[in-house]
């Protein structure tokens, strides 16, 4: 689900429209109440501020109107009033002047005053001090008492004016006069005139009823455009403006609320109207919010602004009703929310026809790749790629396309080389193939020559090994015996030269073999604890005789910090420093010989790297000749007059043995002064294991040799030079000696007799002793028996090896007393002389 | 017998006639015509608490009221700087002509509303009238004088002038009776009923605002009590506000009462502008503006003027010609032998409505339009104001 581009951009467009709904509806929602909530009360404010200023304008103008017309009539009475006292004051100077009598002028002048009309129906009016009529349209009111003519306070107007006109000499007053039409007292406004030459009061009279008529139509009128205006208003629909006076009467009602009465809510906004002065901070009225029930007897929640207009006795509230208002709330609401839904599911569609035309073009390409391998890359585009684009406009697109065109001309190119190089490619192979196959037969032959060459070699050697071992094993053992029976010196020194000869031919013999070995990758190393301190010593001993004699000092000098037990071939280490210490005690005459061991640098706990020095105060080496005394055969110009004789071969294999043991030997000499070699193996590992020094414990018989409790031992060896030897030997050590001559007999004498030990040869006719110590070794009668192999042959076989085959020890041609003694107390326990003769006794 | 009896319901008639004439003549039928005193001139003198415009006004309508009747050769006096009435009288004392009354030239005494003072100069006047007794009428000016020359330490005839309420003030007993022969003083005791009444039927108030001193003469120029009186009848609420008033810094009074238009502005739906030294041409302006900013409508207890000066209403116009007139026949009369203390105290101003009609758009008045038609004076503007007579 939703892993198409398609479905992705579809969800997204609608996870996207649906976020913005809710967030939009719930920010209208948590704010929309209080904002609409502050508008409506705005609203309701400003519409009340609308209203107050509709009404002042339109109060300003009726009292204008109002003004302007009573100013305009005062105007005009006085002008009327003042022409007429004019008129008095002129026939008063005709009376003056003699023209007229008094009388007469008065006559005429009241003659004058009845006719004068300044409007229909309007007269003026004349009376004396006396509140006497003198002057009247009605001749009725001539010349009676006018009192009883109340003004607005009950009092009687014209003896008021009576009273204070002869001050003020003009007076305006309101008082009940009588109209003339039907002598109705109406209200009038009345101007006097005072005339004191006559004593007469002139008076103008005005009906008041037409002023009052028009302030009321003009009220009216302003009323209604009150109205017209402030019905359009949007408050109307939730609420409206409420005119009303102070009894509560409504003057205007604009609302369009239904089942309201608008009675109630006028007593509720009073009651609430916490302002008692009738005054208003501002325009924008009082707040008041109330409750009321309505013709339904429902509770509702009203909220209105009042401002009270107290001169002219009106209150003028602008209210709401929070119910309508918040059914408009929720049809606005309903209003947006659709508008969001409308808009949401266009920009669903939109989004579906976009991916869509994306998603077509992506599943085209996707097929034109999968036909691809199948496209035979000719050199014109692709159909398909062109129906693509012919069906998608976007850039985007059409570049996909054209990448995709591209991919596919470049692949068609490299294909085309491709099987172009793939046509001369097989041909060379088929040509190096065919060479190959013809060196392959030249390289079997030459291989199976050079193994066979190998093997006669391995052969040869091996052959060679025991061959020159087996007798020299009898000289050396003779001899050693020899050296133990004879006690003249001169015999001695005979023996010890041909000792010293056969061990000097030995020498040279394991030198030649190990040699091949080396060269052959035949050489076996065997690690294993070596105490440094205890083989030096043992060097020391070796050449003890030869140093002392010399004079020659011997200094052995271990580091300190140099583990006591190092992991090494001690067979060839001991052989490396034999040559290289023999060296220094041949070649030095004076001095010093020194063997030191270091350890250079700690790379881990487990490790060192050993430096092994062998120093001499002798000869030294040549410069020139430094770098060639490790070679086969090199010796030293001085050497080569055979002075010091040696074959060449010692520093070569130390050489070799040092590599192969993956360190360096190096020299640093000077002629005359001395040759220091130096042996540099890396990472020897330490050991904390403890190399048993097998004490030698020396139970020497009478004679000196070893003595061990009396054992039955059978030698298996087809050389009897061989056997004898080890038999005087053993017979020395107080054994009883057994012998066979090959294997088979072995078998049959270890059948008859069963020994305590059998030394075996290996190399022998009719059966090796490999064979006969399977036998012995299968056999639950003879298994136990330990069996040491005795061979020369120092290239098939190593001791492990020969531990592997069965045997239980292992000794090497020709045999030394040492290593015979070694071996032996393995399998048999040293006795002492007197408890072997106790024993035998 | 029949003739004896006859004869006794004549006599009897006949002094009941002219008892009845002589009670009928006891007030207001004696004559007003100059008189001498004895061919000499009768000599007037004069005492203020302090300066105030209404005694000046009030001063020079009486000496107006004297030329109209013939005591004074007519003469325009001229226009007053301030409120002091020392400069009239200096000018009186000089230009004046008159074969009947002179204004003793030292006998202008005020106290300039100096507390200490009053008591000295009261004492100064009575032993000179006592003693000296160059003067045949006093002119006490304002209630404080009224207070100080209404007793028996003296017996000079002395016309109370331009006190508001001197029975309230203790200067005379009532209305009917002075309490002392030589003491007279103008009542007008429903004066300030019918102003209060007549506002009230206007305006409708339910709050009155009332700025005035709090000091029984404070109390007294503010018709309190009567204020009092009509609103427990109308039921409506007096709200009071104190001011300074009858000290020498004129400034200190007007912005006391100044404070107080604000105040009451805020509480009140109508103010009764009392009269006192604080409401003056020179307040006037910025109390109207103050009134007018806050839709007040206000009733001017004093004059017209105050209406032209921006005030909405008042009753009375040229309080100064009534009431001159009434001290100048009060004068004539104890001239011509009228016993002062009999004299008819009681005048009351005729109802003649003033109004404004700025003030009234301003504050989005409307009035009846009877008043307008009725009203005695209608000013369209508010004009700056000045002293008027």
């Amino acid at each position: 689900m939703f892993k198409t581009i398609r479905s992705k951009i579809i969800l997204l467009v609608v996870g996207l429209m649906v976020a913005t709904s809710i967030s939009f509806i719930f920010i209208t929602t948590t704010h929309y109440q209080a904002q609409i909530s502050s508008q409506q009360y705005n609203l309701t404010k400003e519409t009340l501020a609308s209203t107050i200023r509709i009404i002042d304008n339109e109060f300003n103008d009726i009292l204008s109107y109002e003004i302007d017309t009573i100013k305009n009539q005062r105007s005009v009475m006085k002008n009327i009033g003042t022409s007429l006292l004019s008129m008095v004051d002129s026939f008063h100077d005709l009376h003056k002047s003699g023209i007229l009598t008094e009388r007469l002028a008065k006559e005429k002048c009241l003659d004058r005053i009845d006719t004068y009309r300044y409007q229909e129906d309007h007269y003026s009016f004349v009376y004396d001090l006396g509140l006497n009529g003198i002057s009247h349209p009605n001749k009725e009111m001539v010349g009676k008492k006018w009192t009883g003519f109340e003004d607005l306070k009950k009092k009687d107007a014209l003896k008021l004016i009576r009273d204070v006109i002869k001050n003020e000499k003009k007076v305006f007053t309101v008082f009940m006069w009588p109209r003339l039409e039907d002598m109705r007292l109406v209200k009038h406004m009345g101007f006097f005139l005072y005339f004191p030459q006559w004593e007469w009061i002139i008076g103008v009279a005005h009906e008041m009823v037409d002023i009052e008529k028009n302030s009321l139509t003009k009220e009216k009128s302003a009323l209604v455009k009150l109205s017209r205006v402030i019905s359009q208003t949007n408050l109307n629909k939730i609420g409206g403006i409420l005119i009303f006076d102070d009894n509560g009467t409504i003057i205007l009602n604009t609302s369009k609320l239904k089942d309201i009465d608008f009675g109630k809510v006028v007593v509720s906004i009073r009651n609430n109207t916490k302002t008692q002065s009738g005054k208003t901070l501002n325009n924008f009225g009082e707040l008041v919010e109330y409750r009321y029930t309505n013709n339904h007897q429902k509770e509702l929640k009203q909220t209105a602004y009042a401002y009270s207009y107290k001169h002219v006795n009106w209150n003028v509230a602008a209210f709401f009703d929070w119910t309508e208002f918040k059914k408009l709330s929720i049809v606005i609401a309903t209003r947006q929310f659709l508008l969001l839904f409308l808009v949401s599911i266009t920009g669903i569609a939109v989004a579906v026809f976009i991916s869509r035309k994306i998603a077509f073009s992506i599943s085209r390409l996707a097929e034109y790749a999968r036909q691809l391998p199948t496209y035979n890359f000719g050199m014109d585009q692709n159909p398909k790629l062109d129906y693509i684009t012919s069906h998608n406009r976007d850039e985007d697109i059409k570049e996909l396309v054209n990448a995709f065109s591209f991919m596919e001309f470049q692949l068609g190119k490299y294909i085309r080389e491709l099987e172009s190089h793939k046509k001369n490619l097989e041909e060379l192979v088929n040509i190096r193939t065919n060479e190959l196959l013809e060196l392959n037969e030249e390289l079997v032959i030459k291989t199976e020559a050079a193994e066979a060459a190998t093997k006669t070699k391995s052969e040869f050697l091996a052959n060679m090994s025991h061959e020159i071992r087996t007798p020299l094993n009898a000289l050396l053992g003779f001899s050693e015996l020899l050296s133990i029976e004879l006690n003249d010196p001169r015999q001695k020194n005979y023996i010890d030269a041909m000792k010293t000869a056969g061990k000097s031919l030995l020498i040279l013999i394991n030198d030649i073999l190990d040699l091949s070995k080396m060269e052959a990758y035949k050489m076996v190393f065997k690690y294993e604890p070596v105490n440094l301190k205890i083989l030096f010593t043992e060097i020391e001993y070796v050449f003890k005789d030869k140093i002392t004699n010399k004079g020659i000092r011997f200094v052995v000098d271990l580091a300190e910090d140099l583990p006591i037990h190092l992991i090494l071939d001690e067979t060839r280490i001991r052989q490396i420093l034999l040559n290289l210490v023999g060296n220094a005690a041949k070649f030095t005459e004076k001095g010093l010989i020194k063997l030191t061991a270091q350890k250079q640098a700690t790379r881990n706990l487990d490790t060192i790297d050993l430096i092994i020095k062998v120093e001499d105060t002798g000869l030294g080496i040549e410069g020139k000749e430094v770098n060639l005394i490790f070679e086969l055969f090199k010796q030293s110009d001085g050497q080569i007059s055979k002075k010091y004789g040696g074959t060449g071969l010692g520093l070569a294999i130390c050489k070799r043995l040092t590599e192969a043991m993956g360190g360096q030997i190096s020299v640093i000499s000077k002629k005359g002064v001395g040759s220091t070699f130096i042996i540099n193996l890396k990472n020897v590992k330490t050991s904390s294991d403890e190399v048993v020094i097998v004490e030698e414990q020396r139970s020497t018989s009478e004679n000196g040799s070893p003595y061990f409790e009396k054992k039955r031992i059978l030698i298996v060896d087809d050389n009897e030079s061989n056997r004898f030897m080890l038999k005087e030997l053993l017979s020395k050590f107080n054994q009883d000696v057994l012998e066979a001559y090959n294997g088979n007999e072995a078998l049959l004498m270890v059948r008859e007799n069963t020994p305590d030990i059998i030394i075996m040869d290996i190399r022998m006719p009719v059966m090796d002793g490999n064979q006969a110590t399977k036998v012995l070794k299968s056999d639950p009668n003879t298994k136990h028996i330990p069996i040491i192999a005795f061979t020369g042959d120092m290239v098939a076989k190593t001791k492990t090896g020969a531990l592997k085959k069965g045997y239980d020890g292992y000794l090497t041609k020709p045999v030394k007393i040492q290593e015979l003694t070694n071996e032996l107390s393995k399998y048999i326990r040293v006795a002492t002389p007197d408890r072997e003769k106790t024993k035998q006794d | 017998m029949k003739g004896c009896n006859r004869i006794s319901a004549i006599v009897f008639l006949f002094i009941f006639l002219i008892f009845s004439s002589v009670l009928a003549a006891d007030k207001m039928d004696l004559s007003i015509k100059p008189q001498k005193n004895n061919h000499l001139k009768w000599r007037i003198g004069y005492y203020e608490g302090g300066e105030f415009l209404h005694y000046q006004l009030n001063f020079m309508a009486t000496v107006k009221g004297l030329m109209t009747y013939g005591w004074i050769e007519p003469i325009d006096i001229p226009d007053q700087k301030g409120e002091q009435t020392i400069e009239l009288w200096k000018w009186l004392v000089k230009n004046v002509k008159s074969d009947y009354i002179e204004f003793v030239k030292d006998a202008h005494y005020t106290a300039n509303w100096d507390d200490s003072l009053i008591e000295k100069v009261v004492a100064t006047i009575i032993n000179r009238l006592n003693t000296k007794k160059d003067i045949d009428l006093m002119i006490a000016a304002g209630t404080t004088a009224g207070r100080g020359l209404s007793n028996n330490k003296h017996h000079t005839p002395t016309i109370v002038i331009s006190s508001s309420d001197p029975i309230g003030a203790g200067i005379v007993k009532s209305a009917e009776n002075s309490g002392y022969e030589h003491v007279l003083a103008r009542v007008d005791p429903f004066r300030y009923e019918r102003q209060i009444r007549i506002f009230h039927e206007i305006i409708g108030f339910k709050k009155l605002g009332v700025a005035y001193s709090d000091t029984p003469n404070g109390r007294t120029y503010a018709a309190i009590s009567d204020i009092e009186k009509i609103s427990k009848e109308y039921g409506f609420e007096i709200v009071r506000c104190y001011t300074q008033d009858e000290i020498m810094d004129v400034k200190v009074c007007e912005e006391s009462v100044k404070n107080c238009f604000r105040e009451l502005s805020n509480k009140t739906d109508a103010i009764y502008v009392t009269a006192q030294n604080g409401v003056n041409p020179n307040s006037i302006p910025d109390l109207v503006d103050i009134v007018n900013k806050a839709q007040i409508p206000t009733f001017s207890q004093s004059s017209s003027t105050e209406v032209k000066a921006g005030f909405l209403m008042s009753i009375s116009q040229a309080t100064w010609k009534y009431a001159g007139d009434f001290y100048a026949k009060t004068i004539a009369k104890t001239f011509n032998g009228a016993k002062i203390g009999q004299l008819e105290q009681v005048f009351e101003d005729p109802t003649k409505m003033t109004i404004n009609l700025e003030s009234a758009k301003k504050i989005s008045f409307r009035f009846p339009l009877d008043i307008l038609a009725g009203a005695f004076e209608i000013y369209e503007t508010i004009e700056e104001p000045e002293n008027q007579q």
